[in-house]
């Protein structure tokens, strides 16, 4: 059976079992905790994309989530710009303010970066609170309007888990092609050894300050798309407890992993949930942090690497015991034919 | 002959250290010029200002007639000059294939913007690129080992990429930091043959710092020899070889006052 493939690539698999979701989860709460995950997906490749394939430690994407969330949000209630318009503008001031921070710290290297961007971190929720004619302090953003598309207004989580799946697939090739160009090599040059990468001409700096600014626009992306679906945007929307779970997520998926953002964000994002019946009440809710945390230990002590290790290459299932399954008659009278022959 | 690179009393200080000292050098195109001294002598410094990774303190440096004192890294890379280093310093977790296509970062193109679209003048860039870095593995042997991860090669093979690399470059002038660091009699000399079939064949002027004389001898046009940061000698290596000072530099006053005794 030469039509049937041996091999499919693994994101086939997941985006074909992304589709059936809708269909098989019936529960409302599972679909929202579902859209959540695959916030966290984009949000953890947005990470991965600067610590895992540029090889600058930056721990603060909270800031730019809450940049992107807050731009898209006033646009669209003061300016009644659609979602669209509003969802490309979080991008580009994701990018933008990436930029000015990207520029300003990426000289700086490891560890000093990681606390500025912790810092810049804390500056912004701490901005979101304090500029109260704006952003309306710790009150939020309230009736943040929903995309329309066609006459067709999203309702329910439905429509925007399939507008969310388009981000992730959006997020995912583009990160694809960017890792295997010119520009991708540079990046991973740099992290494997900046002076040597500097050395064979990359513009080390350039570099860096890019990949930093294209992982915060994706969290600015997300950012608008949170705020749309929860219609609400506060300064505690997302905080430092998030950016760090993002590099919880990072890490127990592989750093520098093409395909391990998904199992990272997934694992992490759904524990406090499987927690939570076992934890109510005042006293324990924060034992769920505590068991994450404790998972996330445990975890790196078996396998440091993380899930996917730092493999960019494309995973292949192999088919074979399918094809075995149903052709294996005419496959038979094929081999006999060759012999024959 | 024409000259290619040139040094003008250059010199480095890292604060009260004067790493380098008013040091000339000048190479000719189409030769080997060996760079030798002992230990801290400021050869490997001398490297990183020629290659714009410090910028010297005074003193100019000239390219093809071109001014290149303290210009970007990658200008200088752009412009024909590429080296190699004393320890190792592959890209580990990258294939030999993609370390080599980052050796032709210079000489290639493709931002973001086209790396997204994935064009198809992208995409033939891209072919492009692959087959020339595979020539290159191809020169140096290691063509069939193209998909494998750098770090998993035996050493000797990894110098070669690091070579590889440098040749992706394209330069007009290779900078050899202590190609011979860690290699036995036997590897040193096959060493000593890869240097010229450099030179000759593939038109490569050299600079190249070593300390084992074995190397140097058989291969070197001319001899630099520095000393705690100042030029002390240069010539013809068999003139080198007797000169009282670089003897003295190298072995000590006691043994020249020997040797001298002796006669």
């Amino acid at each position: 059976m030469n039509w049937f493939p041996r091999k499919v690539n693994l994101k086939y698999i997941l985006f074909f079992v992304a589709l059936l979701i809708p269909l098989i989860v019936r529960a409302p709460f599972v679909l929202h905790v579902i859209i959540l995950l695959g916030i966290y997906v984009i949000l953890t490749d947005a990470l991965n994309f600067v610590t895992g394939f540029a090889g600058q430690l930056a721990l603060g994407i909270s800031a730019f989530v809450t940049i992107g969330g807050y731009t898209g949000a006033l646009l669209m209630l003061n300016n009644n710009w659609s979602f669209w318009m509003a969802l490309l503008a979080g991008g580009v001031v994701g990018f933008l303010s990436g930029l000015i921070l990207g520029m300003l710290s990426l000289r700086l290297r490891g560890d000093y970066l990681g606390m500025v961007t912790l810092g810049f971190s804390e500056i912004i929720r701490i901005l979101a609170i304090n500029l109260v004619n704006v952003t309306r302090g710790p009150m939020g953003l309230p009736g943040i309007p929903r995309p329309h598309i066609f006459g067709y207004t999203f309702k329910g989580d439905i429509p925007y888990y399939f507008l969310l799946l388009i981000l992730i697939i959006f997020t995912h090739l583009t990160i694809e092609r960017m890792l295997f160009s010119r520009f991708g090599r540079a990046c991973l040059a740099i992290r494997d050894d900046e002076s040597a990468a500097a050395a064979m001409g990359v513009e080390a700096y350039q570099y860096k300050v890019l990949a930093f600014c294209i992982s915060s626009a994706y969290a600015g992306l997300a950012g608008v798309f949170y705020a749309s679906w929860t219609t609400l945007f506060s300064p505690d929307s997302f905080q430092l407890v998030d950016s760090i779970m993002i590099s919880v997520m990072n890490t127990l998926g592989g750093i520098g992993s093409l395909l391990g953002t998904f199992p990272g964000a997934i694992a992490i994002g759904s524990l406090p949930e499987i927690f939570r019946p076992f934890t109510t009440g005042a006293g324990v809710a924060s034992l769920r942090l505590a068991l994450v945390g404790l998972i996330m230990v445990v975890f790196l002590i078996i396998r440091p690497q993380g899930i996917a290790g730092m493999s960019i290459d494309p995973v292949y299932i192999s088919l074979e015991p399918i094809r075995r399954l149903f052709f294996r008659d005419k496959d038979k009278a094929l081999e006999n034919k060759d012999e024959m022959q | 002959m024409k000259e290619l690179l040139r040094t003008e009393h250059v010199t480095k200080a890292f604060g009260g250290l004067v790493a380098v000292n008013d040091v000339d050098v000048m190479i000719e195109e189409g030769k080997i010029l060996a760079l030798i001294g002992p230990n801290g002598a400021g050869k490997t410094t001398l490297f990183n200002c020629l290659t714009g990774v410090y910028p010297i303190t005074s003193g100019e440096i000239f390219f093809k007639g071109e001014r290149i004192t303290n210009l970007k890294q990658h200008l200088i890379v752009r412009k024909g000059l590429c080296r190699t280093f004393q320890e190792l310093r592959i890209f580990k977790n990258l294939s030999v294939l993609q370390n080599v296509l980052i050796g032709m970062h210079t000489r290639s193109n493709g931002n973001v913007i086209d790396a997204i679209l994935n064009l198809p003048s992208t995409k033939a860039e891209e072919k492009r690129a692959k087959e020339k870095a595979l020539h290159y593995l191809d020169l140096l042997g290691l063509a069939d080992r193209a998909d494998v991860k750098a770090i998993s090669l035996p050493y000797a093979d990894q110098r070669r990429v690091e070579v590889a690399r440098a040749l992706a470059a394209e330069p007009e002038l290779l900078l050899l930091d202590e190609p011979a660091a860690g290699m036995n009699v036997s590897e040193s000399h096959t060493l000593t043959d890869f240097i010229k079939w450099l030179n000759v064949e593939m038109k490569k002027t050299i600079l190249l710092i070593e300390h084992n004389m074995r190397v140097v001898m058989p291969v070197a046009d001319n001899v630099v020899v520095l000393n705690m940061g100042k030029k002390i000698a240069e010539g013809k290596p068999s003139t080198i070889q007797h000169s009282n000072e670089v003897i003295e530099a190298y072995l000590g006053r006691e043994y020249l006052a020997q040797e001298l005794g002796d006669k």
